[in-house]
């Protein structure tokens, strides 16, 4: 079953002679427990991409849906429930709160939301993301691999429909790549998590089920990994 | 030019704007300390001007008794450049007066040899004729040319000249020292006085004041020994008295070039010199060039020089303006450091950017000092010039007003720029830039070269934070403890207190601005308040009509008396006083009447002399209304009254302490010293008609009747306002006369007795003038035991709120008006009433008039008049009422000027500091907000941080102007007693609510510059 559907996805930068078309009728679906990676060089519009279907954006044209529900028919406030129920986000500059300790930034989502924390995911999300002990760290005082696997955390805190992630490890040094990559796949694998992943390593790209390659605003490639 | 020179211009270019918005923030800060010290240069220079015009440039003076000795060391100091330049006065005796001529002229006649420039040196300038120039020619003083009958240039008087000596009063012996002398008039300089010696028959020269021993303590009396008689050819009057020409006994004629033998006594040497800076320096010239002499310094124009004076008495202006300079300094550091502050976080990627390229530390703080000084040496010429130009303007707009306040209005006020002043500014201008630039200099170079580069603001939470943080993470009690802020404002509050408790910052940047605001606002306001109390209390009440004729007449001589000297006393009065002091006359003629004195023979006899005092002024009055151009308003007659009061009459003002004159006495009753205003008929009749009464019901000589006011001017403790004196109609009693074993009552004081005869509490205590001989005279208290008095009652038929023009608005006590046709049978006490009669003038022409006026009542008192005047002036209220408008203009509108100034630069400040402060913060928002964080959550995070900003904000802040109000208080009050401190409410909540804006505009702002950022972009925002 599709839980994402992009159709005809067009999103234009500036206006006149200065606009760039950084997306230009994107169409593709995902189907629940997916793990699709999105590669392209530089610029060629993925980040873009992960931003619409995140709902941080909006396209100039088309429409994305999430669980059949067309992102952009809500409005702002309803958006901003959106992404912190339906919509995992994991940056590569981890993009943490600075002031708020491991647990809180994990949990921000869901107190935003007006929910109680669920103990049980949270202290499973912890002992899974080897953060055990750290609950109490401000982001400075954690490394860069702790630091995006507290990202991590945060993202899969609600149960997203999609997890997004941009670069994840476009920050890290190999051995905490591969932990982070693994970490991503054991989360697909183990909770049948939906994952969009953006990367230009190729060796993660190869983890992922399926790859789309995007240049210059378009899909030029579309293929399915099989094991 | 190397590459950190470079960049940081290029910097400077790249960002334009900030660029721009700092050097305004500079250009403002050096116009705003150049305007300050520039307005000091020139007032001080405007008052210097002014001494100089009133009492010359002399800064020293040198007395000897030896001329030539004298004249011979100014010399040798002006060859060895000590001294500059000389001018030489010598006593040559003094001139008997007349009886008459004493009354214009004081006790003698001082003659004064002068040589050198005395214009310029003692500003003895003659206002019509000329100095004299050779033997035998004098300059008097302008009363000589307009009192009595009058000298003329050209004519020549024939005085006959003496020396003063020293005869011991009756009953003493012995003798003193000069020190013990009281002062000659003239103020004591540094140095000690001579100790001469006075024995009888000492000869006084002119450094001695008048002896009077009845008047000053002493034992000495002193009379004049005529040697000669002198005449001289009148060429010239002066009219402004310089300090040279004051003295306690008598005004000063000028001579010149008199022979030797007519110059005896002292000689005195006035003196200029260049190079000095303090009283100390110019007490030192003197002791070197003239050993052992006795010298007063020119302490008034040394101080207007810029020289110092120990311990010198600090004006009010010059508190008010050092106070203001504390407080624009201060907002201006804030505003450049804010300015540099910002503009230097806002780049620390760029330095983390360099320092990866390898700048060193040193390097990255030498770049942001050169962008300091690059913006300095822009922004303060401009500066300078602002502000030389802004006071251009003002002082070509407010100057006339200004002179004329400050009693300088020949001189002007202009601008005077001091080379100084502009170095002074330029420098704290450019002092305030580099410390500005210090701090943020030393963040940048600190900056970690990694988060700089990945835009990482780890640093924004503090070591505490860290702890608290650390506390936070039991699972189970995640997002609690909301408090208020999570309440009222949900998520967003909570979000708002945890980056409170745990930021680095905390906002402290925009609490300090926010305190500075509320500060610079309260300045402001505290200045305009007391300025303007100032200037209200200075207006005064004012009295109908634009001029007014005020007299008296002294009791000394008995009726039908010989009253010649009468229009003679004019311009010199004595106070009021003078009615008292002459109490005696009227009842020594009660006690003509009969070998033994009865309380009703003196209340006759006071009745029938009131009677006829009112009768002549009735005359007057109706010779006045001819005067050309004096359009006839009204007149009066008032005087003091002691009255009982009845309690339930009296308002709360009496029951205050100390607020009026005046109490409650043992037996519940008050004791108050009031005034009765004796009103013309017709306009008594119509005050009547308003107050809805029959003007009919107060004709009945038998029953006086009256109206009270019910208000009265007075201190409450606090300021000075209107009180409420007299609150219900009822009956009072008048103390008419009293009697002490055969002896007249003067009059009766009120004051408060302990233990008094009728137990504790207030009481009229009786008095005696002693009939001393002396002009004042003194008093001596009488047991009230002894005393039998005599009252009338007066019926107070009712009691007006507001005092009717006519009668002079509002009195200091209670005051009752009463009809003229009253005068003719009850004077109420009163022995001689001060006659006020006022008109209307054509516009500007007030001065005039009433000096036709005042010549119009002094040929008619002087011809028709059975009585000596004892005072007879002129009000010009119109000119009155036009200086204080003038003066309230002047202080109003530099007030605004200053409030909106602070104002601006308050705002400014806040607004850059909270815009800045959420802009540097806007990736931060773009995280939350990627996660889910609603707009209304965060509208009501950033509200929230807003309130906790302007809570800690305004404390302090209130605080602190508080201490500012208090200290612009201490300023003002020296010039004012009885302003009490008074927070300025109105501009509290003033402050409040333009901070409240300001800080809800510069939110609005930068919120809505957080939004319009695309949460995208922000994000974006990784590297430099």
């Amino acid at each position: 079953m599709d839980i994402l559907t992009v159709s005809h996805l067009t999103k234009i930068y500036g206006e006149g002679e200065a606009a760039t078309r950084a997306l230009d009728d994107v169409s593709f679906s995902v189907t629940e427990g997916e793990f699709v990676a999105i590669v392209g060089s530089s610029g060629s519009g993925k980040s873009t991409l992960l931003h619409l279907i995140g709902g941080v954006d909006r396209p100039t044209s088309g429409h994305v849906l999430l669980n059949g529900a067309d992102v952009y028919a809500r409005s702002d406030e309803e958006l901003a429930v959106f992404r912190r129920r339906e919509v995992g986000l994991v940056y590569q500059f981890y993009n943490l709160v600075p002031v708020l300790n491991v647990v809180e930034n994990m949990t921000l989502p869901v107190a935003l939301d007006g929910r109680t924390v669920n103990q049980d995911r949270l202290g499973g999300l912890l002992d899974r993301l080897g953060l055990r002990g750290r609950e109490g760290h401000l982001p400075r005082q954690l490394s860069g691999g702790q630091q995006q696997r507290v990202a991590i955390g945060r993202a899969l805190m609600n149960a997203p429909a999609v997890v997004l992630a941009d670069e994840p490890t476009g920050n890290l040094d190999t051995a905490n790549s591969r932990e982070i990559m693994q970490l991503l796949r054991d989360s697909n694998r183990d909770f049948g998590q939906t994952m969009v992943v953006i990367t230009h390593d190729e060796e993660i790209a190869l983890a992922a089920d399926r790859i789309i390659a995007v240049e210059d605003g378009r899909i030029v490639r579309d293929e399915r990994i099989r094991r | 030019m190397n590459a950190m020179t470079t960049f940081t211009i290029k910097s400077l270019r790249a960002n334009k704007v900030r660029t721009l918005v700092t050097i305004a923030g500079v250009v403002l800060a050096a116009a705003l300390l150049t305007a300050v010290l520039t307005s000091y240069t020139s007032l001080q220079a405007m008052l210097y001007e002014a001494e100089t015009r009133i009492a010359g440039t002399w800064m020293a003076e040198v007395q000897g008794d030896d001329f030539d000795g004298l004249a011979a060391q100014a010399q040798e100091a002006q060859a060895a450049g000590q001294v500059n330049d000389v001018a030489y006065l010598r006593d040559a005796g003094f001139g008997e007066l007349t009886e008459q001529q004493q009354n214009s002229f004081g006790r003698y006649l001082r003659l004064a040899d002068f040589s050198g420039d005395i214009e310029t040196l003692c500003s003895l300038r003659p206002s019509e004729g000329r100095l004299p120039e050779k033997a035998g020619e004098i300059m008097l003083f302008d009363t000589w040319r307009t009192a009595g009958d009058g000298v003329e240039v050209g004519d020549t008087i024939t005085v006959p000249v003496g020396e003063r000596v020293a005869v011991l009063a009756p009953g003493r012996t012995g003798s003193m020292t000069h020190g013990e002398v009281p002062a000659s008039g003239g103020f004591v300089g540094g140095m000690e006085a001579a100790e001469d010696e006075i024995a009888e028959g000492t000869v006084l020269d002119s450094s001695i004041g008048y002896l009077d021993a009845a008047l000053d303590g002493g034992i000495f009396n002193e009379e004049l020994r005529v040697t000669g008689e002198r005449t001289y050819t009148v060429v010239g009057f002066y009219d402004n008295i310089p300090y040279v020409a004051s003295h306690g006994y008598g005004m000063t004629a000028f001579t010149c070039d008199s022979p030797d033998d007519e110059l005896t006594g002292l000689n005195r040497a006035y003196v200029t010199m260049a190079g000095v800076d303090s009283t100390a320096a110019v007490e030192q010239r003197i002791e070197e060039a003239f050993p052992d002499r006795y010298a007063e310094l020119h302490m008034g124009l040394l101080r207007y020089m810029g020289v110092r004076t120990d311990g010198a008495i600090w004006d009010t202006f010059f508190n008010i303006a050092a106070v203001l300079a504390v407080v624009i300094i201060v907002a201006c550091v804030s505003l450049i450091y804010n300015a540099f502050a910002i503009s230097v976080a806002e780049r620390t990627g760029q330095f983390g950017l360099l320092a990866s390229v390898g700048a060193s530390r040193r390097q990255l703080r030498r770049a942001v000092a050169l962008e300091a000084l690059i913006v300095a040496a822009i922004g303060v010429p401009l500066g300078l010039v602002v502000g030389i130009g802004g006071c251009a303007v003002t002082f070509a707009a407010l100057g006339p007003s200004l002179a004329t306040i400050f009693g300088a209005a020949e001189v002007g006020f202009n601008l005077s720029v001091a080379p100084w002043a502009l170095a002074v500014a330029a420098g704290l201008t450019v002092a305030t830039v580099l410390f500005s630039v210090f701090v943020p200099a030393w963040r940048a170079s600190r900056v970690n070269v990694i988060d700089a580069l990945r835009g990482n603001q780890s640093a924004r939470a503090s070591k505490r934070g860290a702890a608290r943080a650390a506390r936070a993470a039991n699972p189970a009690k995640l997002w609690r403890g909301r408090g208020i802020a999570g309440r009222v404002f949900g998520m967003g509050g909570l979000l708002a207190r945890i980056n409170e408790k745990r930021g680095a910052s905390k906002g402290m940047v925009a609490s300090v601005s926010l305190a500075l605001a509320i500060v610079l606002l309260m300045t402001a306001g505290s200045l305009s308040t007391f300025l303007g109390t100032l200037t209200k209390v200075a207006g005064g009440p004012v009295d109908a009509g634009d001029v007014g004729v005020v007299a008296m007449f002294s009791d000394d001589t008995v009726p039908g008396g010989d009253g010649t000297e009468g229009a003679d006393a004019a311009g010199n009065a004595p106070g009021a006083e003078g009615a008292d002091a002459g109490a005696a006359g009227v009842d020594a003629s009660a006690q003509a009447n009969g070998d033994s004195l009865t309380l009703e023979a003196v209340v006759e006899a006071r009745n029938a002399r009131f009677a006829e005092e009112a009768a002549v002024y009735g005359k007057a009055w109706e010779v006045l209304k001819t005067t050309p151009d004096a359009e006839p308003v009204g007149w009066r007659l008032d005087g003091g009254v002691s009255l009982i009061v009845p309690e339930a009459m009296v308002g709360d003002a009496f029951k205050a302490d100390g607020a009026l004159h005046g109490g409650q006495m043992a037996d519940g009753s008050f004791a108050v010293m009031g005034s009765v205003v004796y009103l013309e008929d017709a306009a008594f009749d119509r005050c009547v008609a308003d107050a809805g009464l029959n003007p009919a019901d107060f004709r009945d000589p038998t029953e006086p009747r009256a109206l009270g006011v019910g208000k009265a001017y007075g201190n409450n403790g606090a300021v000075y306002e209107l009180l409420d004196v007299l609150t219900a109609t009822g009956t009072v009693q008048a103390l008419t006369a009293g009697l002490c074993e055969g002896e007249v009552v003067s009059g009766f004081a009120v004051a408060y007795e302990a233990d008094g005869a009728n137990g504790a509490g207030f009481d009229f205590v009786p008095y005696v003038f002693e009939p001393d001989g002396a002009d004042g005279g003194m008093t001596r208290n009488l047991d009230p035991a002894d005393v039998e008095t005599a009252t009338t009652p007066v019926e107070v038929v009712a009691v007006l709120d507001e005092a009717p023009e006519l009668v002079g608005m509002y009195g200091e006590s209670v005051q009752l008006i009463v009809p003229m046709s009253l005068a003719a049978t009850h004077s109420l006490g009163i022995i001689d009433p001060t006659f006020r009669a006022s008109f209307d003038a054509p516009e500007g022409r007030s001065g005039e008039v009433g000096d036709d006026l005042v010549n119009a009542a002094g040929t008619f008192f002087h011809d028709e008049a059975p009585f000596e005047v004892a005072f007879l002036a002129m009000n010009d209220y119109a000119g009155d009422v036009a200086s204080n408008q003038t003066l309230a203009m002047v202080v109003n509108v530099f007030c605004l000027l200053f409030t909106v100034i602070l104002a601006l630069i308050a705002m400014a400040n806040v607004f850059n500091t909270v815009t800045n402060g959420l802009i540097l913060r806007r990736r931060e928002f773009a995280v939350m907000r990627s996660v889910g964080l609603s707009n209304r959550q965060f509208r009501a995070m950033i509200v929230d941080e807003c309130v906790a900003w302007c809570a800690r904000g305004l404390v302090p802040g209130v605080l602190l102007s508080l201490l500012v109000s208090w200290l612009l208080w201490v300023a003002v009050s020296g010039s004012l007693s009885g302003l009490s401190f008074m927070v300025p409410w109105a501009y509290v909540a003033l402050a409040f609510a333009m901070t409240a804006a300001a800080v809800g505009i510069s939110v609005a702002y930068g919120m809505h510059r957080c939004k319009a950022d695309n949460v995208v972009e922000a994000l974006r925002m990784d590297s430099v």
